[in-house]
């Protein structure tokens, strides 16, 4: 056997013969394989000389991504994705907690019962929190139908607890340097009748109760912006301020689709008068417009224009507490900038954004946004004051209808990057 | 830390660089007789099962096969400079002999309409006397389907068309699984069927994994389930398509690279066959863009008093214009689900740039889907995800599909694409035009780079003497009229040192005489008959379409003559490309 073998290894002679394996056992098989298939590699010592640079380079990377994809097939085998989904989902679809992920408060779970009352109808409970102890729990009662459906109403109570708020200063020249935090704790209930006289259009009244506590930020890292203001200087920071509201909302929606539009038009009009209970300090009313609309230029490339603007009037004899004043920041959708770098009471930003597709369900994107705070925007809007960022990023869109944006925004502040999955 | 630095010396820079000069010039040898393939249809014993993990094979070959052929600098030098190694399993004259793997079929001699329509087929289908059983059920995946044992016993996996696209991957299957099995590639016996819905009859114990990945006891609401989601002819039947159960037992898929080691027949790494590297431009044409390795599968069977391991294409729902659970997307076949460089060409064109495929304008006909001719190009075709075969493939490998594409006559691809059955005969007009253009956009690709001679022999008659008889593939297919073609040749005694001419030509048919040659050699004292390497003659041809067009590249014919028997043998042909 092993003669055989041996003739075998050191005669290529033989490797032409067609070897008989009917009475050969498996090892010399195996055997006869190996020393077959030596002779059949693509490679040649001088290809392999020149290849090891380089895999010398992937050796660690390889280690890596090998791992990656052990976890990938881990994750496959056991299923541990549908099983979750079939966890957290009833079979009917009815009931289902998702997991969910703000960068204002972090992680948390929603559990929501959907056609409790009507079908339409979808309760929520939400629990979250982050870093610094931020916290927020709400409950909502949305799309509960009324006479005969012709009027939904919704309901709502939440809690937030936000310990690391920024405040910058008031006004359009407010320095990045002069960032403080603060806790912002709130209490909001409210509800709402809404009507849904056309497909494409709404309208809702909400009336609401709205408790505020201001203490100061967890953040050690910048002050705490109570160490440097108080309620003299800065309305609102102070605590127990009780405030009713009520919310006229208009909105229109003809976008072709909700995540991902390519077209139509989006706007959103609110007039807010709020006003304090008890004491007389406090009371003003809010005016806010935003509206977006989407062509479609050319084969899925798409262009968006939005114009957003808010007026905060203080009612004859009140003030507007600091955090109710308008923010212009992250939190609107002006990139490269931190959620309410600007704070004033009135503000104007425009935005124009180009999506266009780059693979399968991702597209990429550029754009600007440009704005201003002002204490009024009809008489003080000047060139000066105008923020200007611009970017790019990409848009990826799953299979379940969920996007995943990640924004890369530069500004006079620098480069800010935001990742947000919806 | 530690770090450690080293830079590389000039003298190491030199080496580096006869390297690569060595690489690139290791090819250039004249002719090598290839080494002799065994054949891999002996005994062994049944290697073991394997379990294919789809989302571990994407990561696979999506990232970890692209970034580790990036560090393979070797490699990429050989595709710098167009010198990739050819395939490891091809005989003197570029072909891939019969195996386990591979049986020439169509491109070897035609196959008649009956062998056409027979295909892999050993029967008619599920037996429709009696009920059919449901063993095993399919809810995962892209289409929902079961598993039917019928009243002869026989095996089938049952696969739907989807909502709304009647015949669409039924037709397709069928259509797919009879031209690979004609190009030559093991298929299953797929076949179309009609039945009544009543004749399906659950077992007891059959368990299937639901959507959500729980393993339970099918039951007949689960059934009804999947029936509900089928398209119902109006008298109430269904249209399907059933897959018979393969002979043997099944061991898992094989991979597109390496090879199974306990499979002691298996000596060719698998992306240098060239069956596999081939296979591109024969799935480019049929749009066979779902290459995985999960869609093959390796089947230990017993043949002839031999247990071996053979290897099969199957689940053929996603081709042509079909992507199993509806018409395929306009992007598939132009590239990768995740292709770097298009995406970064994309983003930095910001969107100007339109990508041919983004022009077209949807289905025009359900039953076919997103198929067109417009705007194909074999080469820029692209898969799913990258295969690793495929990134080996050099011009040959695709010339000798090319070779067994345009092997197929507008005749027999109309018999296969009748088999699909399709009620609407607009439909079916439109299938067979764009699979005979398609077919035809890889001929004048490959045979416009590669000269198209083959099917080379020697004639001998009393009256001419021995003639080089070879065909002109371009002209046999009908892509170049004969009128347009001239050819030349020389006949040389092969030296090392200096080649002598014996004879030269042009002329417009396609076979030399050898006549002058052997009286030339007949002459020659210097001429070795002792040893076989220089008694060789080389038949240098060249091709030109049209009096004014560039002579091609010269297919160079080895001959071995014997003076004795004033007989000359064909011993292998190289190619230029």
């Amino acid at each position: 056997m092993y003669l055989f073998i041996f003739l075998l290894s050191t005669s290529r002679f033989l490797f032409a013969q067609q070897p008989v394996y009917n009475n050969v056992d498996s090892l010399a098989l195996k055997q006869i394989a190996e020393i077959q298939r030596s002779n059949f590699k693509n490679k040649t010592t001088i290809d392999r000389i020149f290849a090891f640079p380089g895999k010398v380079i992937f050796f660690p990377f390889k280690i890596v991504l090998l791992g990656v994809k052990q976890g990938i097939v881990y994750v496959d085998e056991t299923k541990i994705i549908p099983k979750a989904h079939d966890f957290l989902r009833s079979d009917d679809g009815k009931r289902a907690a998702t997991p969910t992920y703000t960068s204002r408060i972090g992680v948390g779970i929603k559990y929501k019962q959907y056609g409790l009352l009507n079908p339409e109808s979808k309760l929520s409970f939400l629990m979250m929190f982050g870093l610094y102890n931020r916290q927020r729990y709400a409950i909502t009662f949305e799309r509960v139908s009324l006479l005969e459906k012709f009027f939904f109403s919704n309901y709502g109570i939440r809690y937030d607890k936000l310990t690391t708020e920024s405040f910058y200063g008031i006004g359009p020249e407010s320095e990045r340097e002069n960032k403080t935090n603060y806790t912002r704790e709130r209490v909001l209930l409210d509800m709402a009748l809404g009507a849904q006289p056309f497909r494409k259009m709404t309208f809702e009244i909400f009336a609401g109760f709205d408790l505020n506590n201001v203490l100061p930020g967890k953040n050690s890292k910048i002050p705490s912006s109570t160490d440097l203001y108080d309620a003299y200087s800065l309305p609102g920071l102070e605590t127990n301020v009780k405030l009713s509201k009520v919310d006229f909302k208009l909105g229109y929606d003809s976008r072709d689709r909700i995540g991902d539009p390519s077209s139509g038009f989006e706007a959103v009009t609110l007039m807010s008068i709020y006003n304090q209970i008890g004491d007389k300090q406090y009371g003003f009313a809010k005016y806010h417009l935003d509206a977006a609309t989407y062509f479609n230029l050319f084969y899925n490339r798409i262009l968006m224009l939005r114009l957003a603007g808010e007026i905060t009037e203080p009612l004859p004899n009140r003030k507007v507490p600091f955090y109710y004043l308008s923010e212009l920041g992250e939190d609107i959708g002006f990139r490269g900038f931190d959620r309410g770098r600007f704070r004033d009471y009135d503000l104007v930003m425009g935005t124009l954004e180009f999506r266009y597709p780059i693979s399968n369900n991702i597209y990429a994107m550029i754009f600007t946004d440009a704005g201003q705070v002002a204490s009024n925007i009809f008489k003080e809007l000047k060139p000066d004051h105008l923020q200007i960022s611009y970017g790019g990023g990409f848009r990826l869109l799953s299979v379940f209808g969920n996007v995943t944006k990640l924004e890369i925004a530069k500004s006079k502040d620098g480069i800010l990057v935001k990742f947000t999955w919806n | 830390m530690i770090v450690f630095k080293y830079k590389i010396s000039r003298f190491g820079k030199i080496i580096y660089f006869l390297f690569l000069i060595i690489i690139s010039c290791s090819q250039n040898t004249i002719f090598k007789v290839p080494q002799t393939i065994p054949d891999d249809r002996n005994h062994v014993p049944k290697p073991a099962s394997k379990n294919f993990h789809l989302y571990g094979e994407y990561f696979d070959r999506q990232i970890i096969l692209q970034l580790d052929e990036f560090f393979d600098f070797s490699r990429q030098y050989r595709n710098l400079t167009g010198t990739r190694k050819e395939s490891i399993n091809v005989d003197a004259f570029g072909e891939v002999a019969n195996s386990s793997w591979f049986t020439n079929r169509n491109s070897f001699k035609k196959m008649s309409g009956q062998e056409l329509i027979r295909g892999p087929n050993s029967g008619s289908g599920p037996d429709k006397s009696g009920f059919w059983t449901i063993t095993r059920a399919k809810v995962q995946g892209v289409t929902p389907g079961f598993s039917i044992k019928d009243n002869k016993g026989d095996n089938y996996l049952i696969k739907f068309d989807p909502q709304g696209y009647p015949e669409l991957a039924s037709g397709a299957e069928v259509i797919s699984t009879k031209l690979f099995y004609a190009m030559g590639y093991n298929t299953p016996e797929n076949y179309i069927v009609y039945f009544d819905p009543q004749i399906l009859k659950l077992k007891d114990d059959v368990t299937f994994t639901d959507r959500m990945g729980r393993k339970r006891a099918m039951n007949k609401s689960d059934l009804q389930e999947i029936l509900d989601g089928i398209q119902k002819l109006p008298n109430g039947d269904i249209r399907a398509l059933a897959s018979k159960y393969l002979d043997g037992v099944p061991i898992g898929p094989f991979q597109y690279k390496g090879i199974r080691k306990d499979d002691y027949n298996d000596l060719i790494p698998h992306q240098h066959r060239r069956e596999l590297r081939g296979l591109w431009i024969l799935s480019a044409w049929l749009n066979h863009f779902d290459t995985k390795d999960s869609n093959s599968l390796d089947m230990y069977v017993t043949e002839n008093g031999k247990s071996f391991v053979k290897h099969f294409l199957i689940d053929f729902g996603a081709t042509l214009g079909s992507a199993s659970h509806g018409p395929n997307y306009a992007w598939r076949g132009y590239q990768y689900d995740i292709d770097p460089g298009i995406i970064f060409a994309n983003i930095f064109t910001f969107g100007l740039y339109i990508r041919p495929w983004e022009k077209f304008d949807g289905v025009k006909y359900p039953s076919i889907g997103v198929y067109n001719a417009e705007p194909f190009e074999p080469m820029k075709y692209r898969p799913l995800c990258p295969n690793p075969a495929f990134e080996n493939m050099t011009l040959l490998d695709g010339y000798w599909a090319a070779k067994i594409v345009m092997s197929f006559t507008d005749q027999q691809l109309k018999v296969i694409i009748g088999e699909a059955q399709y009620s609407d005969p607009e439909a079916e007009n439109y299938l067979f035009r764009v699979i005979k253009e398609r077919r035809d956009i890889i001929g004048e690709y490959f045979f416009s780079r590669v000269n198209p001679l083959d099917k080379f022999k020697i004639e001998t008659s009393a009256k001419n003497g021995p003639t080089l008889v070879f065909s002109d593939l371009a002209v046999e297919s009908g892509l170049i009229g004969q009128n347009d073609s001239y050819y030349k040749f020389s006949c040389m005694e092969y030296r090392k040192d200096k080649p002598n001419v014996l004879d030269e030509g042009q002329m417009r048919s396609t076979s030399i005489s050898l006549v002058k040659v052997f009286q030339q050699l007949s002459k020659n004292s210097s001429f070795k008959l002792n040893n076989p390497s220089e008694s060789w003659i080389i038949v240098n041809i060249q091709t030109q379409r049209g009096k004014n067009s560039a002579w091609s590249k010269p297919v160079k014919i080895f001959l071995e003559m014997s003076l004795e028997n004033n007989t000359f043998k064909i011993i292998g042909i190289k190619r230029q490309t």
